[in-house]
Parts: structure tokens; C-alpha cells; sequence
């Protein structure tokens, strides 16, 4: 979904919207997700600078991440506790509702320049898990089109080691990275399509 | 509730309006029928934040039924992010949104008219060109003010004192006032009892009119005049904020409700005082909108409609759905009047009317709400509960766990605060 802020009069929205995407649909998936499209957007198109898209994401990444939520090795104030309230089979269905959606990239702005900065640190440092076009593989999500604070705010955390999870593993690359490499980065895959 | 139980509610009762209603019997009512109806259609008043979402969902899940939507607005004003115009970190256009995505992206027909009758019994509503039948009716009509409450706040009082407790002119108004009073003024700001819209929403605003004093305005003040005996949302993460930063700059009284207001020489009363203000901003007591008693979806002496949670049919008549503020939380459950409930409500609401119409079980309800407030420019707080389902109260409730408060003031609350509303927004009317 396509979100763009016109300066003047109205806020206007250009969608690009599937509009098959729920017919029908009574899965419990489709059921339980509706309440994450309050801030996540519709099918998690989410169109702002912080919130990650989650339409179109690997499932089993999504599933991971709902799980470190609920036991808290992965913190954030709000998360941490919607995590709380679905089983794992609940989550394993919200998970596979997002992943079958489709991925609407962000509509949030990026800078060429920096992003021209970012490609060579991805080649060594990203593309083994993220996959060449930052699309995702086994081992990491997608990360091709979030939106650029997202992504600089996320490997920071990394860095920090703030994170415990067990994809902090492999993002002990992150430690390496200077601010300047961390803005590159995020610039790049948010730009990249 | 048992699916026997609720389709005996839906299809059981159609009749009940025209015995309700004999004005309504007259074949005189059909006469002036517009847009003539060839499948199922839901008509939804209101374009806020439960009837669009209802309208954008049903035909996300049903595009065979046809969906017409009555807003007498001509766009979308937002109330959350209004606060923020008022001390300008936002602009009346931020908060301005078009209806027309959901024309073009769902084939939602919106009609811009004012609903002045509703007929439960022959399924009709009347607007200006005439009367629009439907097969289910969808209300999501807000509140009104109960500005009775308070001796001379008739229309000079509410001009000298505005509530802006709907996004508009209003919201513009006290941002000017603020931007052109005196330095050293005296701002008040009154708290109604609860049920109202949005409970944190007075305690965000005071803490950003504190924070807009202390930058541009010395020496000024800002009185807040609470009819409860204390701050009745997220109080803990507000009284720590004002305590850090405004301890200065807000004067908080509790169990003080206003009274009496007297535009000519400016006076706020409460049973202990009389207060001259720069700037007044009334909040008076609400219930649900005027619109619903078209209908008489609020029985008699009742300030908010009550409703089956598991499909949001009204009581009173089963045809019809009730969202959003009118609804009575006492029938839904403990949740707030937020626009994020009030979008949980309008989804679920969707399925429900979807099912009902071809013949379905309505699927168990699953709600959210957070309240995202700023407690400066740049710190934010939230409030978080998931709902499901309670069979033994027949009501939703928040799930163990899933409940809680942000665990202290961030920026990236703050940020999240302003995402939140551009997705929601989305949500509804993209
Ligand atoms: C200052 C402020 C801040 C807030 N902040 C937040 C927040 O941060 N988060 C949050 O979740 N909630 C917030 N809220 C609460 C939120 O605005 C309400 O809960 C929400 O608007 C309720 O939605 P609704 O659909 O019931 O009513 P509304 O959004 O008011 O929609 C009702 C619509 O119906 C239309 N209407 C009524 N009668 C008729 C008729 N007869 N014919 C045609 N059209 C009609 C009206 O024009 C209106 O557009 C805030 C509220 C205020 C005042
Ligand atoms: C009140 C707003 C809100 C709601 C409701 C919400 N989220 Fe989130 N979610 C966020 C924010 C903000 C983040 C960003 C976290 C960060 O900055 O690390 C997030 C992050 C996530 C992530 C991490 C994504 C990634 O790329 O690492 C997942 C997964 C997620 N949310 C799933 C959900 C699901 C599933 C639901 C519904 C059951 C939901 N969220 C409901 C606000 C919300």
C-alpha cells in the first residue's frame, strides 16, 4: 500500500491494493491478524518510518520473532505484551496468514547516495542470510523495502547486543559496523526492490 | 451466546420496528426510495473510525454485497493527532484524510448527506434526496456532547469555550487562542466523568499545552479541572511526567467539575471556585450520538447503546449493528472509547454482518486497542489489551498477560504514536 502525503490539503492514499487478498478468507489466520493492521497497516502493508512491514515475510521468521516477544528475548514495550495473547499455533496461523500476503514495498523516502554507499558492505556482510536481493533466504527475513529507520534502528540494537534471540547470532556482524555503514545499509535495502 | 440464539436475533425480530414505529407504516415512506437495491446491501452511517473500517471490511471479505456509506463530512478529520495540531507539532492537513480510496479501491458508495430518520421495520434511512433501503444497517455515529450539564454553556458558551472533542474548526480555534494569548495567561481545561471519548485524551492535552506554556508562553499556567477523583488513564505515566516536567506550569485539581461557565466576563465555575480564563476548553459529559435515537438503539435513560459483542447487533434491533463510542461498554466489555477499539469493533462487526448475510456462523471476535499520548513534544506513553471472547460474562475481556502500560516515557513511543495513526488511517480508509 502506497501512502502519499501530499503538502496542502489532504492526505491522500494511492493504493496498489490487492483487493483479493481477504475474500472469504475464515481462517483463523485472517482472524487474528485484523487487530495488527491497527498499526502494522491492512495484511501488514504498514506504510510509516518505525512500524515493519510484515505483509509477505518469511512465515518462519515472523513465527520466531512472535515467540522471542513473548518470552522477552526480543524487547519492545508494545510487542511484548500483544505477544502474550495467542498460543503458538495461533501464532504459527497469524505468521502464515502475513506470509501468504503480498509484499508492498515502503513508500517512505530513502537517498540514492547513501544507499550507492551501503551496496558493498551488503555484499560482504548481508547477502549470505538476506539472500541477493535482500528478499530473505533460510536464515534471514526480508529486508528489501522496510523503511529506513526501521532498519538502521534494528542493527543498531544488534550491535548493542541488544537482542538475545538466536538470530543474534549471525548479526554479530553488526558489531563491526560504524554509524556511517549502518545508515549505508539501511538506505540500500530499504531502496532496493 | 449459541449460533440458534443469534440467528433467532437476527432474523426473529424484523418486525418489532413497524409495531415501534406506526409512522413508519405509511406506504408514503417508500415513495421517496433513491438508489434502488438489486443484492444485499449494508448502508453504514458514519465515515469515523468504526463505520469506515466496517465499510472497507466487508467488502475486503464480500464484494458481492454492496455497501453504502452515509457521512454528512465531506473528508475524514482524525481526533487522535488533533491534540497535536492544537500545539502546532501538526497542521489541520496532517490530520485531513479523503474518502475517495475507499470508492475507488473498494467500490464503497459515499454518500455525502446527513441521515435524518431511520425506519428499523421497512430497512430504510432517509437523507436529502430520499429514503435507501438496506439489508443490514451498520452505526458508528460518534458521541454528543451534554452540554446541558453546565448552566450557560448554550452557544456562547461553547464558543468562548470550545470542547474540540471532534477533529474541526473547533481544533483550529484553541490552537489560535493558545498561539494569541498573553504570556502569564491562565489556561483551564475541565475533565469530564467518565464514560467519555478517549480517556487519556485530556491528560495528553494537558501535558502538550504545558509543554507549548513553557516554551512560548512565560509564566503562564494551565488549570485542569477533573471531575474524577483522579487522572483516569495511564495516571501513573502521566502524574510522572507532569511531576519531571510541568510541576510549574499544571494546576491539577480533582472531584473539581465545572458547573457554570460565563462567556461574558470569561468565568469557569466549579462548586469551590470561579476562574477567569485566557483560554477555556470545556469538555462536557457525552453520550452516544443524537443519530442512534433515530432508531431508539439507546432505551430510555441509558447514555450508550447496548450491543451483542459477538456480532455488535443492537439490542434493540437486530438489523442493525452498533460501533464504535455509542456502543455501552457495560454490554461489550472493558474497553475504552478509542479509535482503535472502535476499529476492532467496526472488523469484527464486518465478519459478523458478512456471515449473517450468507447465512453464516459470525466467527469469535478478537479485538486490540492501544492509546498511544505524548506527554511532551517528544516523549510519548502507551496502553496496551488484547481481547477475546469470555463465555462466562458473555463479554469480551483482556487476555491474562496481554495487558499493560508502556514501562515509562521514550521517543519511540512518540514516533510509533505518529506511525500508528498514518497505518490506521490506512486501515480505514485506504
Ligand atoms: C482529542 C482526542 C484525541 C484522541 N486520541 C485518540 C488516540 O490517540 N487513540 C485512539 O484510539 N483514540 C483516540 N481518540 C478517540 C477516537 O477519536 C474515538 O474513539 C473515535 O473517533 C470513535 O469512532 P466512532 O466511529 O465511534 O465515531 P467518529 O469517529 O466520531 O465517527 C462518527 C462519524 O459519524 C458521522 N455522523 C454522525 N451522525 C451522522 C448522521 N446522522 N448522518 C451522517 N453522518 C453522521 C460524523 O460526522 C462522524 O464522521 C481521541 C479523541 C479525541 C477527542
Ligand atoms: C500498537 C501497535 C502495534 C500492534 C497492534 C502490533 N504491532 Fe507489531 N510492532 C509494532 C512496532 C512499533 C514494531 C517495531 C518494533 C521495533 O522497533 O523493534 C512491531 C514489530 C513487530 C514485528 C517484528 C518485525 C520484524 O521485521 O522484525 C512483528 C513480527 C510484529 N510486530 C508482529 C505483530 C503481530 C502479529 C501483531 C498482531 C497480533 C502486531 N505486531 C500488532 C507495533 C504494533
Amino acid at each position: 500500500m502506497k501512502v502519499r502525503f501530499m503538502r496542502g490539503w489532504l492526505v491522500s492514499f494511492v493504493i496498489v491494493f490487492v483487493s483479493g487478498t481477504a475474500h472469504a478468507d475464515t481462517s483463523e489466520g485472517f482472524r487474528l491478524s485484523q487487530t495488527c493492521a491497527g498499526c502494522h497497516g491492512t495484511a501488514g502493508a504498514s506504510p510509516g518510518n518505525t512500524i515493519p512491514i510484515l505483509g509477505g515475510q518469511s512465515a518462519r521468521y515472523l513465527i520466531e520473532t512472535m515467540r522471542a516477544y513473548q518470552i522477552g528475548e526480543r524487547e519492545f514495550y508494545v510487542m511484548n505484551i500483544i505477544a502474550k495473547a495467542f498460543t503458538d499455533t495461533q501464532l504459527a496461523q497469524i505468521s502464515h496468514w502475513f506470509s501468504s500476503q503480498p509484499w508492498v514495498d515502503t513508500a517512505t523516502p530513502n537517498r540514492a547516495s547513501l544507499a550507492a554507499n551501503g551496496a558493498p558492505i551488503a555484499a560482504t556482510k548481508c547477502v549470505e542470510c538476506h539472500g541477493l536481493n535482500g528478499k530473505g533466504g533460510d536464515l534471514g527475513p526480508r529486508i528489501a523495502g522496510q523503511p529506513v529507520t526501521y532498519l538502521a534502528k534494528v542493527i543498531r540494537e544488534y550491535k548493542a547486543s541488544k537482542r538475545t534471540s538466536a538470530n543474534a547470532v549471525q548479526m554479530i556482524i553488526a558489531r563491526d559496523l560504524s554509524e556511517g555503514d549502518i545508515e549505508a545499509l539501511a538506505h540500500y535495502y530499504s531502496r532496493l526492490r | 451466546m449459541t449460533i440458534t440464539r443469534r440467528k433467532f436475533l437476527a432474523n426473529g425480530m424484523a418486525g418489532v420496528g413497524v409495531l415501534g414505529f406506526t409512522k413508519w407504516s405509511s406506504p408514503a415512506f417508500a415513495q421517496g426510495e433513491i438508489m434502488p437495491k438489486s443484492g444485499p446491501r449494508v448502508v453504514v452511517i458514519g465515515g469515523g473510525w468504526g463505520g469506515a473500517t466496517a465499510a472497507k471490511y466487508i467488502r475486503l471479505q464480500d464484494p458481492s454485497i454492496e455497501v453504502v456509506m452515509i457521512e454528512r463530512e465531506p473528508v475524514f478529520r482524525s481526533c487522535p493527532i488533533s491534540n497535536w495540531v492544537i500545539t502546532g507539532l501538526k497542521t489541520m492537513a496532517d490530520i485531513t484524510v479523503s474518502y475517495n480510496a475507499l470508492k475507488t479501491n473498494h467500490g464503497i458508495k459515499v454518500v455525502h448527506d446527513t441521515v435524518t430518520e431511520i425506519d428499523p421495520g421497512q430497512r430504510m434511512v432517509r437523507i436529502s434526496d430520499g429514503m435507501i433501503k438496506y439489508d443490514r444497517l451498520v452505526v458508528s455515529p460518534g458521541i454528543t456532547l451534554i452540554n446541558d450539564d453546565v448552566e450557560g454553556l448554550d452557544a456562547a458558551g461553547r464558543a468562548a469555550f470550545p470542547a474540540a472533542w471532534s477533529a474541526g474548526p473547533e481544533t483550529q480555534q484553541l490552537r489560535e487562542e493558545l498561539v494569541a494569548m498573553r504570556a502569564g495567561g491562565t489556561v483551564v481545561l475541565s475533565v469530564p466523568f467518565g464514560p467519555y471519548r478517549c480517556p487519556p485524551g485530556p491528560y495528553e492535552r494537558t501535558c502538550l499545552i504545558a509543554d507549548f506554556l513553557k516554551k512560548h508562553k512565560p509564566g503562564s499556567k494551565i488549570i485542569v479541572l477533573d471531575s474524577n477523583e483522579k487522572i483516569i488513564s495511564k495516571g501513573k505515566l502521566f502524574k510522572s511526567a507532569w511531576d519531571a516536567y510541568y510541576s510549574d506550569v499544571i494546576d491539577y485539581r480533582t472531584d473539581s467539575a465545572v458547573v457554570k461557565v460565563d462567556a461574558s466576563n470569561r468565568t469557569i465555575s466549579t462548586n469551590f471556585d470561579d476562574i477567569r480564563a485566557d483560554v477555556g476548553n470545556i469538555i462536557p459529559g457525552q453520550r452516544a450520538s443524537d443519530t442512534v435515537d433515530l432508531a431508539g438503539l439507546r432505551p430510555e435513560g441509558r447514555r450508550w447503546c447496548p450491543v451483542n459483542p459477538w456480532t455488535y447487533q443492537s439490542t434493540v434491533h437486530p438489523d442493525i449493528h452498533v460501533v464504535g463510542d455509542s456502543t455501552d461498554a457495560t454490554t461489550v466489555g472493558k474497553v475504552p472509547k478509542s479509535g482503535f477499539i472502535a476499529n476492532s469493533m467496526g472488523k469484527v462487526c464486518a465478519s459478523a454482518v458478512v456471515a449473517l448475510i450468507n447465512g453464516n456462523e459470525p466467527p469469535r471476535p478478537s479485538m486490540a486497542n492501544t492509546c498511544y499520548s505524548l506527554v511532551s513534544n517528544t516523549e510519548g506513553i502507551s496502553v496496551t489489551a488484547v481481547y477475546d471472547w469470555d463465555d462466562e460474562s458473555g463479554k469480551m475481556a483482556a487476555i491474562k498477560g496481554a495487558k499493560g502500560l508502556s514501562p515509562g516515557r521514550f521517543e519511540i513511543v512518540a514516533a510509533n504514536a505518529d506511525d500508528w495513526a498514518k497505518a490506521i488511517w490506512s486501515d480505514m480508509l485506504g
